[in-house]
C-alpha cells in the first residue's frame, strides 16, 4: 500500500511541474521566440531532475559526447528529460501491473476451493453459494486473526500452528453449525489461506523488481546511444566512401577547386557535417590549411583522415594532379567495404538474432503451454 | 479541405504545420514523403496521402482487434496491444515506403547507363539526351528525368535545378541534378575539347562514375539489407503464425479432457500479451538497424 502512495505521489507531483512548467512555456513564448522558450523551459526542468549532472561535470560531457557521436539531436538536459520521464513512467507502469496482480493473487487465494484437497474432493464445487461461503469463512479469519495480533512469524512458527487451527476449528464450529465440509478440514485450509495472504502482503520483492525494471528504463537511452554508436559504424564507411566518389566526380569539373568539392560534398553527407562543414568555413575564409592541419588532429576515422590528407594535400599540388590518387582511394576503399561488411554482416546477424531467439522462445512457450498444463491438470483447475 | 489545397499550393512549408500542429504531422508527413517519390505537388498528393492514412488507420485497428480478440480482462494487455498495433502501422507505413524508395534505386544505375549512352551519342548536349533517356529509362525513375529536363528548359534552370536537388529521394539524384546543370553549361565545349585531345569528356566519365557507385551500392548494401530484412518478418508474424496454429491444435487436442478454453486463463493471455510486445518491438529494433547501416 506504501508503495502504491508513494508512486501516485510521484506521478501527481511529475503532473503538477507539468502542467505549472507547460503554463510558463506558453507565458515566455509569447514574449520570446519558441526556440528560446523550448531552451529556457528545459533548463527550468533541468533543475528539478535529481540525476541531472552539474555543467561540464565529467558525467555531463560524458553524456554530451555520447549524444553527439550516436546523432540524437537533443541536449544534456532534453537527455536527462527523457531518462527521468522514461523512469517515472516505467515505475507507474510496472507498479500498477504487480499492483494489478497482487489484487488478483489475492483473489485467487481467498476463491481458491481446492487449497488442501484433492482433485477428487473438489468435483463437489458447489457453484457461487460454496464460493460465497468461503469468502464469508475467511473474511471471519482474517477479522479474527488480524495481521497486527497474528503477523506471518507467528503464523508460520510450528508451536503455534495447532493453537491457531484449533482456535480456528472451534469458531468456525460455533459461527456455522450446519456445514457439509468438517470444520477441522475447513480451519485447515482458512489458516494456509491466512498464511499465503500475510506472505502476500509483506513481500515487497515484486516492487523491487519494478523498480529495477523502471531503472533499467533510466539507462535506457544511453544503451540504445551505445548500440547506435556500434550500428553506425557501417554507416560512416559508407558515407566516407560515398565523399571520395564525390570528390573523384567534382574535383575533375571547373572551377577545379577544393572549395567545390567540400560544396558538393556537404549535399550528400550527414554523420561528418559538422567536420566539412569547418572545413569548408576554413577554406572560404582563407585559412584553409590550418583548418584542416586541427581537423586531422582530432579525426579518429583513418579513411575520413586519409581523404581530408589529400584535400589538405590539393591545396598545394592542385587539385587535377590528386585526381589518380583519388580514383585508387575510391578503388582500394571500395574492395576493403566489400570485406568490411562481410565481418560485419555476422556480427549484425548475431545482434538480430537477440529478437529472433526472444520470439522464438515465447512461441515454444506458448506452444508447450497448454501441455505443461496437461502433466498438471490442477493448474487448470485452480 | 479546399484551404488546405490552397495553402499547399501556395507551397506552405510543410515543417511549420509538422512542427506547430500535431492533427497535422501524420497526413503532413506521409505527404511530404510521397512528394518526394512520386514528384507531384502536394496539394496532388493530398488524398492519397489521406487514403494511405486511413488505410494504415484500418490496418493498425484489424491488428488491434486481433490481438485484443486474444484477451480478457487485463488492462496491461490491453495496452501493450495498443503499443503493439501502432508499430504495426508504423512498421507498414515503412514497408510501402521502403518498397517505392528501393525500386528507385535499384533503377537508377540501369537510368544513369542509359543517359550516359545517349549523352555520348549527342556529343555532350544534354538537353536531348535526357528526352531520349525519358522514354528509354525503367519507369520509376521517368519522373525525375522529366522533372530535370523540364527544370533545364526554363529561363532560371540554375534556381530551378536548385530547387529540384532539394526535392530528390537519393543522394546520387541529388548528385546527377548538379551533374545534369554542369552538363548544361560546359557540356558540349567540354565534349568537344575532349574530343580534340582525344580524352575522355569530364561528364561522360563522371555518369560512369556515378553508374559504378549505384551499382556497388545497391549491390552492397542490398546483400546486407536482405539477411535482416528476413528476419524482421520472421520475428513480426511469428505471432500470426503462432497463436492460430497453437490454439486449434491445442483445443482440439485437449477438448476430449474438457479443457478446450484453456488458452483463456490469464497465465495464457499474458504469454500472448508478451509474445505480441516481444514481436512488434523486435521487428521494430531490427527495421532500425536496417535504417541504421546505409
Amino acid at each position: 500500500m506504501l508503495v502504491e502512495v508513494f508512486v501516485l505521489a510521484l506521478l501527481a507531483s511529475s503532473l503538477t511541474v507539468l502542467v505549472f512548467q507547460h503554463s510558463r512555456y506558453q507565458r515566455v513564448k509569447k514574449l520570446y521566440r519558441a526556440d528560446y522558450a523550448r531552451a529556457s523551459l528545459l533548463k527550468s526542468i533541468s533543475r528539478l531532475l535529481p540525476f541531472m549532472p552539474s555543467y561540464k561535470s565529467r558525467r555531463y560531457k560524458a553524456a554530451e559526447a555520447l549524444i553527439i557521436d550516436s546523432g540524437f539531436k537533443l541536449s544534456v538536459e532534453g537527455f536527462y528529460l527523457i531518462k527521468t520521464a522514461l523512469f517515472i513512467a516505467g515505475l507507474v507502469f510496472f507498479t500498477s501491473i504487480q499492483t494489478t496482480n497482487i489484487f488478483m493473487l489475492y483473489d485467487s487465494v481467498i476463491n481458491d476451493l481446492t487449497l488442501k484437497r484433492n482433485l477428487m474432493d473438489v468435483s463437489d464445487r458447489g457453484g457461487t453459494e460454496r464460493l460465497e461461503l468461503e469468502r464469508e469463512i475467511f473474511k471471519y479469519v482474517n477479522d479474527m486473526l488480524p495481521k497486527e495480533k497474528a503477523p506471518l512469524k507467528e503464523l508460520e512458527s510450528s508451536n503455534n500452528i495447532k493453537m491457531y487451527t484449533d482456535y480456528l476449528e472451534l469458531r468456525i464450529g460455533n459461527k456455522w453449525d450446519r456445514l457439509e465440509e468438517d470444520a477441522g478440514d475447513i480451519a485447515e485450509r482458512m489458516y494456509a489461506k491466512l498464511l499465503k495472504i500475510r506472505a502476500i502482503e509483506t513481500d515487497y520483492t515484486v516492487y523491487f523488481k519494478s523498480m529495477a525494471a523502471a531503472v533499467s528504463l533510466f539507462f535506457m537511452p544511453n544503451i540504445i546511444g551505445s548500440v547506435k554508436l556500434k550500428l553506425i559504424e557501417d554507416k560512416r564507411d559508407w558515407e566516407i566512401l560515398n565523399y571520395i566518389y564525390v570528390f573523384s566526380i567534382f574535383g575533375r569539373l571547373p572551377p577545379f577547386n577544393i572549395k567545390n568539392v567540400l560544396i558538393n560534398i556537404l549535399v550528400i553527407s550527414d554523420i561528418y557535417k559538422p567536420i566539412l562543414s569547418e572545413a569548408l568555413n576554413g577554406v572560404k575564409s582563407g585559412k584553409g590549411e590550418a583548418v584542416f592541419d586541427g581537423l586531422l588532429k582530432r579525426v579518429e576515422n583513418q579513411e575520413l583522415y586519409e581523404l581530408l590528407e589529400a584535400m589538405r594535400l590539393s591545396m598545394n599540388t592542385g587539385l587535377l594532379d590528386m585526381m589518380d590518387n583519388i580514383d585508387g582511394m575510391a578503388a582500394n576503399q571500395l574492395k576493403w567495404l566489400e570485406i568490411k561488411s562481410i565481418k560485419r554482416r555476422k556480427s549484425k546477424q548475431v545482434i538480430a538474432m537477440v529478437p529472433v531467439v526472444l520470439a522464438m522462445l515465447m512461441a515454444v512457450v506458448y506452444f508447450s503451454y497448454s501441455l505443461s498444463t496437461l502433466s498438471n491438470p490442477m493448474n487448470f483447475v485452480k | 479541405m479546399t484551404l488546405i489545397i490552397r495553402k499547399l499550393d501556395k507551397k506552405v512549408v510543410l515543417d511549420d504545420y509538422k512542427r506547430h500542429k500535431l492533427l497535422y504531422s501524420l497526413p503532413f508527413r506521409l505527404n511530404k514523403r510521397l512528394t518526394l517519390i512520386n514528384q507531384k505537388s502536394p496539394a496532388q498528393n493530398l488524398w492519397t496521402s489521406l487514403i494511405l492514412m486511413l488505410i494504415m488507420t484500418a490496418l493498425g485497428a484489424f491488428y488491434f482487434l486481433f490481438s485484443y480478440s486474444t484477451f480478457r480482462g487485463l488492462w496491461y494487455h490491453k495496452l501493450l496491444c495498443a503499443f503493439s498495433a501502432l508499430i504495426f502501422t508504423y512498421l507498414c507505413e515503412e514497408t510501402y515506403f521502403e518498397l517505392y524508395e528501393k525500386r528507385i534505386r535499384m533503377d537508377l544505375p540501369s537510368t544513369l547507363k542509359k543517359l550516359t549512352h545517349y549523352y555520348n551519342l549527342y556529343k555532350g548536349n544534354i538537353v536531348p539526351a535526357l528526352e531520349d533517356t525519358i522514354s528509354k529509362c525503367p519507369v520509376s525513375n521517368r519522373v525525375f528525368i522529366v522533372k530535370m529536363r523540364e527544370a533545364l528548359g526554363k529561363t532560371d534552370y540554375v534556381r530551378q535545378i536548385g530547387v529540384l536537388e532539394n526535392q530528390m529521394p537519393t543522394v546520387w539524384m541529388k548528385m546527377l541534378c548538379r551533374i545534369v546543370l554542369f552538363a548544361k553549361e560546359n557540356g558540349g565545349a567540354a565534349a568537344g575539347e575532349a574530343q580534340k585531345i582525344r580524352k575522355e569528356d569530364v561528364i561522360a566519365s563522371s555518369l560512369k562514375r556515378l553508374t559504378n557507385i549505384a551499382t556497388f551500392l545497391n549491390i552492397e548494401q542490398g546483400y546486407n539489407d536482405a539477411e535482416l530484412l528476413g528476419m524482421q518478418i520472421f520475428v513480426f508474424f511469428t505471432p500470426f503464425m503462432v497463436i492460430p496454429v497453437t490454439r486449434w491444435y491445442n483445443t482440439s487436442l485437449l477438448i476430449d479432457f474438457d479443457m478446450g478454453g484453456i488458452y483463456n486463463s490469464v497465465q495464457a493471455q499474458s504469454l500472448t500479451a508478451v509474445m505480441l510486445f516481444i514481436s512488434s518491438f523486435g521487428a521494430l529494433f531490427i527495421h532500425w538497424m536496417r535504417k541504421l547501416q546505409s
